[in-house]
C-alpha cells in the first residue's frame, strides 16, 4: 500500500519536476511566484511527457518504466542545474514580476466582514478541492469515453508489448495525450488499477486552479480573484469533468492556460510566456481535435496583442510570434504528420467522421437553432450554476467604462470559441453531436473548453480597479 | 505596478448602503420562496429542500437537475433573482442611495452584486447537495476494494468478465456473439463495458496479434447451438447470456 502511495507520488513529482526545471530555463529568474511554477510545471511535464511518449511511439519503440522515466529525471537534473548559473534579468524585481495584489480591507466593521467573506470562500475552495480528490479516487473508470477510448487506449500501451499502431486503435485519429498519461501512472504503479490512473486529473484541476486564481490575483486582487474561483467552482460540469477519465477537462486546461500566458505577455512584454503559451497550445493539439482548431484562434489572439502594441518594432514583433508559432504549430505538425504519412485522416463515415466537411445552403437555416441549443445549454442547464448570465449581464460594463484590454481579448476569444462551434456544427457532419440529437453528450463538453474564460470575463469587467478612465462612477463605490 | 488598489476601497463605501441591499436581498428572496411555495401548495421548508435536492446530478458526462414541480429550478432561481434586483433598486432609490448624476452606473452595480450574491447563495445550496452526494457514495463505495467497486457499477458484466479472465491462461483474441444492436446505445455501452473489462485476457477490440481461439456470447438467442462444435465452454451463465468457449486445442 505505501509503495503503491509512494509510486504514485512519483508519477506525478516526475513530470512537475522536469517541467519546474524547462520553466526555470525558459523565464528570467523572479519572474514567476513559487505557487503558479508549480502549477505551470505540472502542465509543461505531462505535456513534455506525452510529446516523448509520441516520439517513442511513431519510433515502435516499446513503453516502459526506464524509458519513460530516465529522461525526465535527467532533464529535472540538467536543467535544474544549468538555471543555477543564469542570473537575474534586468528590470525584474526580487519579490517578484507576477504578484498578487493585495486589497485594503477597510476598517472596523468592513475589515470583519471582509474576513468572515474571505474566510468562507476559502473554506468552500478546500472542501470542493478535497471533494473532487475525495471523487476521483473513489469511484472506477466507468464513463462512456474511458471504457470506450480514453482509458481503454492506455490499457493497451500499458499491456502490450509494444503499443499497436494507430489503424488498429480504437478512434484511431484522436490524439493520445490522456492515454499515454493514464498508462504513464500505470507504469508507475507497476500495476493497472481502474482508480489510480485517475490522479492525473484531480492534479490538474488543483494545477489549473492555482493559475486561475494567480491571474484573476494579478490583474484584480486577492479578494477578487478568490471570488473567480468560487464561481469556477461553482460549475458542477467543471467539478465532474474534473474527476472523470475524459479529454475535455486537459483540452481546457491547456487552452485557457495559453489564452492567460498570452495575457501575461501582453501586460509584462517577457516573450518566455509566449514560448509557454506555445507549447501549452501545441500540447492542446495533442489533447483533442478541436484542440487543433484552436491553434487558429491563438494566432488571431496573438496577432491581436502583438498588432497594438505599439513599443516593439516588426522585427520584434514577428521574433515573438515565432516564438509562439514554433513549439505550438511544431508540436501539433508531428502528430498530425504521423496521421497523414500512416493514411488515417478519418475516422470513418458520415456522423462518425469528426472531420467531414458537409457544405448545404439548407444548413445556414439551421443556426437559429443552433444558437437556441447553446443557450439552452448555458442558462437552462444544471452544469454551469448562474456563471454565464452573470457573464452576459457583465457585458453591459463595456458600455459604461473603459475597460482593461485584458477583458476585450477574453470577451474576443469568447466569441471566436463560439463562432468556431457554430460553423463547425453548420460546416461539418458534427451538427448531430453539437445541436442535433446527440448534443446532449457533447455541447456541454464543447463549452467546458472555454467556460472558465466566462469567470475570468466577469470578474475583470465587475472589478473597479480595471478601468483606465473613471469617468462616471456609483454612489456604492464612490471615487 | 501597484499593490493595493484604492478604487476598491470598501471603507469609502457606505455601510448603511450594504445594509439596505442586504435585507432587501433577503426580505426579496424569502418572500418569492414563500409565495412559490403557496403555488406549489407545499411547505416553505420542503420547497427549500426540493431546490437543494434539484442541484448537483451527475449524469454520464454532465449535470442534470431535477424539476420542480415540472418547472425547471434555474428558471425559478431566475425569477428569485429579478425581483430580488427589482426590489433592490427600489430601495435604494427610496433611500436617496442613487443619486441621479450616478444612477445608471450605480443601478449595474447593484445588479451585478445581487446576482454574484445569487450566484454564492446557489453555490452554498448546491455545496450541501453535493455533500449529500458524497456521503451516498461513500457509504456505496468506502472501504471497498478497486474489484468491488466495479462490481457495484458493472454488476452482472463485471462478474463475468472476471471469472473468463480467472479460467482463462495467457491472452487471447475473442469473437463477440450477440443480438444486442451494438451501433446504438445503450447496447453499445456494455460492449465497450465488457471489451474494457475482459481486456488483456480476452481482446475483442483490438487484434493484437494474440490466438483468435475464444468467443464470448452476450445476450445471444440460442448461443449453444451457435458454438462451434471444436470448442468447449469454459463459462455458462444459468440465463445462457453470458457464455465464454474456447478453441480445445488452444486447451491442449
Amino acid at each position: 500500500m505505501t509503495s503503491l502511495a509512494v509510486n504514485l507520488a512519483l508519477s506525478i513529482l516526475l513530470p512537475c519536476l522536469a517541467g519546474y526545471g524547462c520553466l526555470l530555463l525558459i523565464f528570467p529568474k523572479h519572474v514567476l511566484p513559487v505557487d503558479m511554477k508549480i502549477a505551470l510545471a505540472y502542465g509543461l511535464g505531462l505535456g513534455l511527457l506525452a510529446f516523448w511518449m509520441l516520439v517513442l511511439y511513431i519510433c515502435h519503440q516499446p513503453f516502459n518504466l526506464l524509458i519513460l522515466q530516465v529522461p525526465f529525471l535527467a532533464i529535472a537534473v540538467l536543467l535544474s542545474f544549468l538555471s543555477l548559473r543564469r542570473t537575474p534579468a534586468n528590470g525584474i524585481p526580487e519579490n517578484g514580476l507576477i504578484r498578487t495584489n493585495t486589497n485594503t480591507t477597510g476598517e472596523g466593521i468592513w475589515k470583519i466582514f471582509h474576513i468572515a467573506f474571505v474566510v468562507i470562500l476559502w473554506l468552500y475552495l478546500a472542501q470542493t478541492t478535497l471533494y473532487v480528490f475525495w471523487l476521483s479516487m473513489t469511484i472506477p473508470v466507468s464513463s462512456w469515453d474511458a471504457v470506450a477510448s480514453v482509458a481503454f487506449k492506455a490499457k493497451i500501451f500499458y499491456f502490450e508489448k509494444i503499443p499497436p499502431p494507430l489503424d488498429l486503435l480504437p478512434h484511431k485519429s484522436y490524439p493520445l495525450f490522456t492515454p499515454f498519461m493514464e498508462s504513464w501512472v500505470a507504469f508507475n504503479l507497476g500495476q493497472w488499477d481502474d482508480v489510480l490512473i485517475k490522479i492525473i486529473f484531480p492534479c490538474a484541476f488543483l494545477s489549473y486552479l492555482v493559475i486561475h486564481y494567480k491571474f484573476l490575483s494579478h490583474f484584480t486582487n486577492r479578494s477578487w480573484g478568490l471570488l473567480g474561483s468560487v464561481m469556477l467552482l461553482s460549475s458542477n460540469l467543471f467539478i465532474i469533468h474534473a474527476t472523470d477519465s475524459y479529454r475535455d477537462f486537459f483540452l481546457m486546461y491547456y487552452n485557457c492556460i495559453t489564452i492567460m500566458l498570452l495575457l501575461f505577455f501582453n501586460k509584462n512584454q517577457i516573450s518566455a510566456f509566449l514560448v509557454l503559451a506555445g507549447l501549452f497550445a501545441g500540447f492542446a493539439t495533442f489533447t483533442k481535435l478541436e484542440g487543433t482548431a484552436f491553434l487558429g484562434i491563438y494566432l488571431v489572439l496573438l496577432a491581436v496583442i502583438l498588432i497594438q502594441q505599439n513599443n516593439s518594432s516588426g522585427k520584434e514583433k514577428l521574433k515573438n510570434a515565432a516564438k509562439f508559432c514554433i513549439p505550438g504549430i511544431g508540436i501539433c505538425a508531428v502528430f498530425h504528420i504521423y496521421k497523414i504519412w500512416n493514411h488515417i485522416l478519418k475516422e470513418g463515415q458520415g456522423n462518425i467522421d469528426k472531420t467531414g466537411l458537409e457544405l448545404t445552403w439548407q444548413k445556414f437555416g439551421l443556426i437559429p437553432q443552433i444558437i437556441a441549443k447553446f443557450l439552452q445549454d448555458l442558462f437552462l442547464s444544471g452544469n454551469w450554476n448562474i456563471v454565464w448570465i452573470l457573464a452576459f449581464l457583465s457585458l453591459v460594463q463595456f458600455t459604461r467604462k473603459r475597460k482593461a484590454f485584458e477583458a476585450k481579448i477574453i470577451f474576443f476569444s469568447l466569441l471566436l470559441f463560439f463562432g468556431l462551434y457554430i460553423a463547425v456544427a453548420v460546416l461539418t457532419t458534427n451538427y448531430i453531436w453539437i445541436a442535433g440529437v446527440q448534443s446532449s453528450t457533447t455541447l456541454s463538453r464543447l463549452i467546458l473548453h472555454f467556460f472558465p474564460l466566462s469567470v475570468l470575463l466577469i470578474i475583470l469587467l465587475n472589478y473597479p480597479g480595471t478601468s483606465r478612465d473613471r469617468t462616471k462612477t456609483s454612489s456604492l463605490n464612490p471615487k | 505596478m501597484a499593490d493595493q488598489c484604492p478604487n476598491n476601497n470598501l471603507s469609502s463605501k457606505p455601510f448603511s448602503h450594504f445594509i439596505i441591499l442586504i435585507l432587501v436581498f433577503s426580505i426579496s428572496l424569502a418572500s418569492y420562496m414563500f409565495l412559490i411555495s403557496k403555488l406549489f401548495n407545499t411547505s416553505l421548508s420542503d420547497l427549500a429542500l426540493q431546490i437543494k435536492n434539484s442541484l448537483y446530478h451527475p449524469h454520464i458526462n454532465l449535470c442534470t437537475v431535477i424539476t420542480i414541480s415540472g418547472i425547471h429550478p434555474l428558471k425559478l432561481f431566475y425569477g428569485a433573482l429579478a425581483i430580488s434586483v427589482s426590489c433592490s433598486i427600489i430601495a435604494l432609490k427610496a433611500f436617496h442611495c442613487l443619486p441621479k448624476e450616478q444612477q445608471i452606473d450605480s443601478i449595474i452595480e447593484t445588479v451585478m452584486t445581487v446576482c454574484i450574491a445569487g450566484l454564492l447563495l446557489l453555490s452554498g445550496i448546491q455545496q450541501i447537495h453535493r455533500y449529500d452526494f458524497f456521503k451516498n457514495e461513500q457509504n456505496i463505495f468506502g472501504g471497498e476494494t478497486v474489484e468491488e467497486r466495479n462490481q457495484i457499477l458493472f454488476g452482472r458484466i463485471y462478474d463475468f468478465a472476471q471469472t473468463c479472465k480467472k479460467l482463462l491462461p495467457g491472452t487471447h483474441q475473442g469473437k463477440l456473439m450477440t443480438d444486442l444492436d451494438l451501433n446504438n446505445d445503450p447496447y453499445m455501452l456494455l460492449h465497450r463495458i465488457l471489451s474494457y473489462h475482459l481486456y488483456p485476457e480476452i481482446s475483442l477490440r483490438l487484434d493484437n496479434g494474440a490466438p483468435n481461439d475464444t468467443i464470448v456470447s452476450f445476450y445471444k438467442h440460442d448461443a449453444l447451438m451457435h458454438i462451434p462444435e471444436n470448442y468447449r465452454i469454459l463459462v455458462l451463465s444459468k440465463d445462457k447470456n453470458y457464455i465464454l468457449a474456447i478453441e480445445n486445442r488452444s486447451l491442449k
